[in-house]
């Protein structure tokens, strides 16, 4: 795995997140560290803050107090009072700086695929390879095979079913040898059979490869693939489906 | 919407142009006071106001009394400027030197007002009456019109209050002023001893050209009495007849002659074919143009709304309420957009008025009017075509879409395969080659243009994927975005179609018209400059026997005879079109370097130096089919009388009558030394007159007995010695015999004047092409909407916000270079056709093609600017926003 850059910890500390519309914090003091390599997943009430958690983690939306550190990056707020040099930066470089973060750092399976119809099945999966210049042709086959889509290479999108392109999305979210990958809902629009085999297969290529996954479900079965189930709710992380244990680190 | 009041503004726009150029034709063309029969006194003898008086209490009550003469007249500034300052007298001044000599025409008012239509003459008696009465209402309007004006304005007044006056609308936009006084000149200054009078002009096309029409009150004023200034003569408004005729002379104490005035072959100055052609053509592309805004507008509005009505039909609404519904839209649409756009024309037709009307003026000696139409019957009409129209084209998508019950039904597009791209490529082409062949008119002319941009558009339709597809081909992958733009616009090149072909069309026809006057403009320079052959050039109204020259100076006349065409070629052809005219060529060393000819026979110019026979123009020779070799049967030879007759207004006084050319019939030993061949011994080009002329050699015309009714007013003058040909310039003895031009003088006015003819046309094309190039990039926009998804994922992976701005235009500029690739071959054939088939049946002229490099580049560069410029507004505010939950797109 030449050229990985591995996750030493995704922490996050204090993170609350409240939106204009709603007078209540969605997330609330939220803290969450993962260790290299492991997988988490979170499952919870629909609006309880798991969409939320992951746009924060993977910056497309700016929390309201707290911090996210992935490696070299850090996530803050916009204006955070405590953290001046961060303020002073430009908004374009801080905005340049969460796209360079995305690029290296992180790979992401979208629920709805969000493949490039425009592209075949390689073209979309080399992409963010290409992209962050790591681009490499043998690695692609080999990832491509373990997702059982090489024989969809030359293909268009468009003639794929739902679960060859979610695999075909995982494939992208992890060529370019990400530290961190989100999925949200990566098996919502797939039947129970396809579901099962999509997740195995993501759940088995993130611990070969040693890559931390992140992954947001409603999936009980999906859920319990992952190293650390967690339950969201009321704005705070619980390591029980009861939600009497709230997560704690345990180093 | 906004379709809609696009397409509607530029059609309305252009229609407008085009009406108020008829109108002006129309107006140009109608009678004048002096088109019935004119009375003045013989030679040696007046008429005075007792005449007059005797003469109309004898019966003769159709008589009006008029007076006439010559004064120079400069522009006046408006009256709010009335006290004027230092910088204002020293424009006054300027406006004094530019003074331009007009005849002072006073008519009795009183006698106008109280004509007897009903005693009018003539073997058309209704209509003459009709015309007559249009006449006099229009003089009776003038006045009135004009009186009540300056009613309101006398009393801020401080100088010598404006006298009521009229003018022709052509001479009205040549002064280009409202306000009008007399210099006083040493002429003036005889009669107008005191304040100089001021005018205040109306237009009336009863007045004749280069008259300042008055009453005769207001023309007899201060020093000026009848005593001084006699009356000229009595107009009648219809012609008199005999019977009248007799009875006035017995009823008038003094000797009279009547002229019968013809309005047949008045100079009216009518528009030239090319330019009505050129403006129709203007309009008819802007229909199509229009025509495919409005169907990618309705293809997107659908695109838009599929999803909700495939939701509609999911639930159970049948699909015909749905195709009723969105009728019912559209028409709603058409009743919001269509006064929008119908008042946005009128306003862009009003705001060019001025521009064309000067143009007209200057350049074709015709009048442009602010056009009279009604405005509800155009808004009705305008409502009613667009939504029937609409209609039409609404019912296919509309049925379409309003029966889908999926997305996979509609987004179904038809992909082609090369190898039926390429067939369907060599029959469309083949289908043009062949058609070529049947064009005999300028209609079939036409009709090839629009075959065409038809097969052209269906070329692009299919070949703009193909090749998109191979861009992204041959694009390098390690530049993702890049290979992303590229991909994706082939992608959507499938769903702009429509707004692709109407920037097409527009695109092509900008490059076919630009590459057509570009070669037009270098055929015409090149011809010009090869075919002036003197060192100067005269143009006088003075006779060619009292011209005087300089010393060492030698003179070339230009005569020209007036001839009718005879022959069986010429059974088809129209009757108007026998008329030709017969010009003179020098044959000396200059003459014979200088000509510029198509085609010849061998020792042609031998020949024709013998009197053996003749060249032709290519207006001749395409307009009859006559080729090389045939010999000519030339009828009712005379001369034209251009050098003293052609006074527009016709000046009464001194005889020379407004009735136009005058053919004196003699036989052809009067006109030329030796009886003349007209075997064709060769074509050249003549470009820009619309006559068809034959040359014989100078020194075949008989100039001894013809010198002065043949000559055309043209002298090309050149020196034995060349050394004082540097001093021509300073002939103070030229000069005054009329205008000297020098060679680059007369170049640069005749490039000038050329560059002049196409503004307008050149306006409305790039009006066209700003038009499609909107429309173009507002679907764009719409479009990348629905490609929204695709850049938040872009955004998503880590394309920073401006690489996805940049992605973008780059896509709509590439999507524009694609089109741009197709339409330069199509715009280079449609200037091939324009020249060898619409210029060659319509105006029976051709040139050779040039493709200048230059011209193309422009003309691609000024639409992907106007592209960029649109597409640069909404981009700059877009924000490709990232969310993890994203649509699929449709």
């Amino acid at each position: 795995m030449h050229g990985r850059r591995i996750l030493h910890m995704l922490k996050i500390e204090k993170l609350s997140k409240t939106y204009d519309t709603v007078s209540t914090p969605i997330l609330s003091a939220l803290d969450l560290v993962v260790e290299s390599g492991q997988s988490v997943s979170i499952q919870g009430a629909s609006g309880c803050g798991k969409s939320t958690l992951l746009s924060l983690i993977a910056g497309f939306d700016s929390p309201t107090s707290g911090s996210i550190a992935i490696n070299d990056y850090c996530l803050r707020p916009v204006k955070d009072p405590a953290h001046e040099i961060d303020n002073n930066k430009s908004a374009s470089l801080q905005s340049k700086y969460v796209d360079e973060f995305r690029k290296n750092e992180l790979g992401i399976v979208f629920q709805s695929y969000n493949l490039f119809d425009c592209f075949n099945a390689w073209d979309n999966i080399a992409f963010t390879a290409r992209l962050k210049g790591n681009y490499n042709k043998h690695y692609q086959t080999e990832l491509m095979q373990q997702l059982n889509i090489l024989q969809l290479a030359k293909k268009p999108i468009s003639q794929l079913s739902g679960g060859e392109q979610q695999r075909c999305a995982i494939a992208r979210a992890l060529v370019h040898k990400p530290s961190l990958v989100l999925a949200d809902e990566p098996t919502g629009n797939l039947d129970e059979a396809t579901s099962q085999a999509v997740s195995d297969i993501l759940f088995d290529v993130c611990r070969k490869m040693n890559t931390t996954l992140l992954v947001v479900t409603h999936s009980a079965d999906v859920a319990l693939k992952a190293d650390n189930p967690l339950w969201l709710h009321a704005g705070k992380l619980f390591t029980d489906k009861a939600l009497t244990t709230p997560w704690s680190h345990s180093p | 919407m906004f379709a809609i009041i696009l397409a509607n503004a530029g059609l309305i726009t252009v229609l407008l142009i085009n009406e108020g150029a008829s109108q002006g034709e129309l107006v140009n063309g109608q009678s004048s006071l002096f088109s019935g029969s004119v009375v003045t006194a013989s030679e040696g003898y007046t008429l005075t106001k007792a005449h007059y008086a005797k003469a109309r209490i004898g019966g003769a009550t159709q008589l009006i009394a008029f007076a006439q003469k010559e004064y120079p007249f400069y522009c006046e500034q408006s009256d709010d400027n009335i006290n004027r300052t230092d910088t204002n007298r020293a424009d006054a001044d300027r406006a004094k030197a530019s003074a331009r000599s007009l005849i002072l025409l006073g008519i009795d008012t009183q006698a106008l007002y109280s004509y007897p239509f009903d005693n009018t003459n003539g073997e058309n008696g209704r209509e003459s009456r009709d015309s007559t009465k249009n006449i006099a209402n229009s003089g009776i309007g003038l006045f009135n019109g004009i009186a009540n004006q300056t009613a309101s304005t006398l009393k801020y007044e401080q100088v010598a209050p404006a006298i009521t006056a009229g003018v022709h609308p052509l001479t009205m936009a040549k002064l280009a002023c409202n306000n009008v006084s007399i210099a006083k000149t040493d002429i003036a200054a005889t009669t107008l001893n005191h304040a100089t009078p001021r005018f205040r002009l109306g237009t009336s096309t009863a007045v004749p050209k280069d008259n300042i029409l008055v009453s005769i009150a207001d023309f007899y004023r201060q020093d000026v009495t009848t005593e001084t200034l006699p009356l000229s003569g009595f107009i009648s408004l219809t012609p008199l007849s005999k019977e009248q005729i007799k009875d006035l002379k017995s009823i008038i104490p003094v000797p009279i002659n009547v002229q019968q005035l013809s309005n047949s072959q008045q100079d009216t100055g009518s528009l030239p074919d090319s330019f009505k052609l050129n403006l129709w053509a203007m309009g008819a592309l802007m229909a199509v143009v229009a025509l495919f805004i409005v169907l990618n507008a309705l293809n997107l509005m659908y695109r838009t709304r599929l999803p909700n009505i495939i939701r509609l039909r999911q639930l159970g609404i049948a699909s015909r309420y749905l195709t009723i519904g969105l009728l019912i839209e559209l028409f709603l649409y058409c009743l919001v957009s269509v006064p929008i756009g119908c008042a946005l024309g009128f306003y862009a037709a009003s705001m060019l008025s001025p521009i064309i009307s000067g143009t007209f003026s200057s350049l074709f000696d015709a009048v442009f009017v602010t056009p009279n139409v009604s405005l509800l019957s155009t808004l009705s009409l305008s409502v009613c075509i667009t939504f029937l129209a609409l209609g039409i084209f609404a019912l296919l998508p509309a049925k379409q879409l309003s029966g889908a019950l999926s997305i996979n039904n509609v987004k179904a597009a038809p992909a082609f395969t090369k190898r039926f791209v390429i067939c369907t490529t060599l029959a469309g082409l083949s289908l043009l080659l062949v058609a070529q062949w049947f064009v005999s008119s300028t209609l079939h002319a036409l009709l090839f243009v629009a075959l065409l941009l038809l097969v052209s558009c269906t070329l692009v339709i299919l070949w703009l994927p193909l090749l998109a597809n191979w861009v992204v081909s041959i694009t390098p992958t390690h530049k993702p975005v890049l290979h992303f733009i590229i991909a994706s616009t082939a992608q959507l090149s499938s769903r702009t179609k429509l707004a692709v072909c109407a920037f097409f069309i527009a695109l092509t026809a900008n490059i076919g018209m630009n590459v057509m006057t570009d070669s037009f403009r270098s055929a015409t320079e090149s011809w010009l400059t090869q075919r002036l052959y003197a060192p100067a050039y005269l143009y006088t109204d003075v006779p060619l026997s009292e011209i005087v020259l300089p010393e060492g100076a030698v003179a070339t006349p230009l005569l020209r005879l007036q001839g009718k065409l005879a022959g069986n070629k010429l059974e088809s052809s129209k009757a108007n079109a026998f008329a030709v005219s017969i010009s003179s060529y020098p044959t000396h060393n200059e003459g014979k370097l200088a000509f510029v000819v198509d085609s010849e026979v061998q020792n042609a110019w031998t020949k024709f130096e013998k009197g053996k026979g003749v060249y032709i123009n290519q207006q001749l020779a395409f307009a009859h089919d006559i080729e090389i070799g045939d010999t000519l049967t030339i009828n009712s030879i005379a001369a034209e009388n251009v050098a003293s007759g052609n006074v527009a207004s016709g000046n009464i006084a001194s005889g020379n009558v407004a009735s136009g050319n005058t053919y004196s019939k003699m036989t052809n030993n009067h006109y030329f030394s030796s009886t003349p061949s007209f075997n064709v011994l060769g074509i050249y080009p003549d470009y820009g007159s619309m006559r068809s002329q034959i040359l014989l050699p100078l020194s075949q015309f008989n100039r001894a007995t013809i010198g002065d009714e043949a000559f055309s007013g043209v002298l090309a003058i050149s020196y034995n010695n060349k050394e004082m040909s540097a001093y021509l310039s300073n002939t103070d003895i030229l000069d005054a015999q009329g205008n000297l031009f020098t060679r680059d003088e007369l170049l640069k006015l005749s490039m000038d004047t050329f560059d002049k003819t196409f503004i307008l046309t050149d306006g409305l094309n790039i009006t066209t092409l700003l038009v499609a190039g909107i429309a173009f990039a507002v679907s764009l926009s719409i479009l990348s909407l629905s490609n929204a998804s695709s850049l938040s994922v872009l955004r998503a992976l880590g394309v920073s916000k401006t690489r996805v701005k940049l992605s973008l235009l780059g896509q709509y500029i590439f999507l524009c270079i694609l089109t741009a690739l197709l339409a330069v071959p199509f715009g280079i054939y449609l200037a091939y056709v324009f020249i060898f088939q619409v210029n060659r049946l319509a105006f029976n002229w051709v040139y050779p093609l040039s493709i200048d490099a230059g011209v193309i580049i422009t003309s691609v560069a000024v639409s992907l600017g106007i592209i960029c410029l649109v597409i640069a507004l909404p981009l700059g505010r877009m924000k490709p926003k990232v969310d993890l939950r994203q649509d699929t797109p449709l």
